[in-house]
């Protein structure tokens, strides 16, 4: 296996799949989002976003709040310490990934 | 790849702007310093006039920003969120917020004088010109940042009303307040409209439509 195909096989599964990847890319500039705004903006159906929500919060990633605003329940959602780290060292494998091969 | 992943990264900075109400806020604060060059017109020249151009303008346009971050978030709270949804930002802490006021303040006043300065080598006729281009770039580089196109048609209109304001070569400070009058009305109509489009194609959702 070359060193590209390696490396890109090193990367952080849990991230690379394209839906979790533009959740946790919505949640890193931000301090919180609710499930909305993450429905909206994925375009995902609600037990899709739920879905990787749930995979992402067991591995530690993110934490979710469920509360109220007013009477409507509403479900916050937060990147944790564990899931930026995750998300800057994805990112980080990403770029040399891409430099190597724009290298070449 | 990871010019795709920047751009998703400015989605969230770019929500901010999804209703319209930010450029409504700006333009009404840039209406109000139009407001204020024109009413500095109407006194006689003196210590009131020099005051209002000089420290007052400072304190409105300070007054004016601190009452529209008042009221934006406000206003998304009844329309944005339950609409498409609620962002929290991070926040820096309150003493930096603090500086970050005074700092936008200090640059508004030391943009004021910096034209006035450097107009002093420009023939007076270019002024409204060299204030058209300065917002002009100050808008397309937000537009670059958050990556909004209307931001570059702000600009553009910017630039073209600086133009006509030097075209029209109005006394001072008739001149600023004819260039920051209209800016302020143009961000007030563009922003009305994506408000009016905003509400148009989406709709508060109800609790049970969330039920996850």
């Amino acid at each position: 296996m070359s060193d590209e195909l390696r490396q890109m096989a090193d990367v952080d599964r849990l991230i690379h799949e394209p839906a979790r990847l533009l959740i946790v890319t919505l949640l890193y500039p931000v301090e919180k989002v609710d499930f909305l705004y993450l429905l909206h903006e994925t375009q995902l159906t609600k037990g899709n976003l739920s879905a990787h929500l749930s995979k992402l919060e067991d591995a530690g990633y993110l934490s979710i709040e469920k509360t109220y605003r007013g009477k409507i329940p509403q479900t916050l959602i937060r990147l944790n310490p564990a899931g930026r780290k995750a998300f800057e060292d994805y990112r980080e494998k990403l770029k040399r990934i891409v430099n190597r091969i724009s290298q070449d | 790849m990871t010019d795709l992943l920047q751009n998703d990264l400015n989605r969230p900075q770019r929500y901010w702007y999804v209703d319209g109400l930010a450029e409504m806020a700006g333009g009404a604060v840039i209406t109000l310093i139009g407001l204020v060059y024109a009413v500095s017109g109407w006194l006689p020249q003196g210590l009131a006039r020099g005051l209002l151009i000089g420290p007052g303008q400072i304190i409105i346009i300070l007054g004016a920003g601190l009452l529209a971050r008042w009221a934006v978030p406000r206003l998304k709270e009844r329309l944005t969120y339950p609409r498409t949804g609620y962002v929290e930002y991070q926040r820096p802490v309150r003493s930096r917020r603090l500086a970050r006021v005074f700092m936008a303040g200090l640059l508004g006043f030391a943009i004021t004088v910096l034209t006035a300065f450097l107009g002093r080598g420009l023939p007076e006729r270019l002024w409204s010109f060299f204030i058209g281009l300065t917002l002009a770039l100050a808008f397309a580089y937000l537009g670059a940042r958050i990556g909004l196109p209307r931001f570059y048609a702000l600009a553009g209109f910017s630039l073209l009303l600086g133009a006509a304001g030097s075209w029209l070569n109005l006394p001072d400070p008739w001149s600023a307040a004819f260039i920051f009058g209209l800016e302020g009305l143009a961000w007030l109509v563009c922003g009305a409209l994506v408000l009016r489009h905003y509400l148009r194609s989406t709709r508060p959702l109800e609790g049970e439509d969330l039920d996850e």
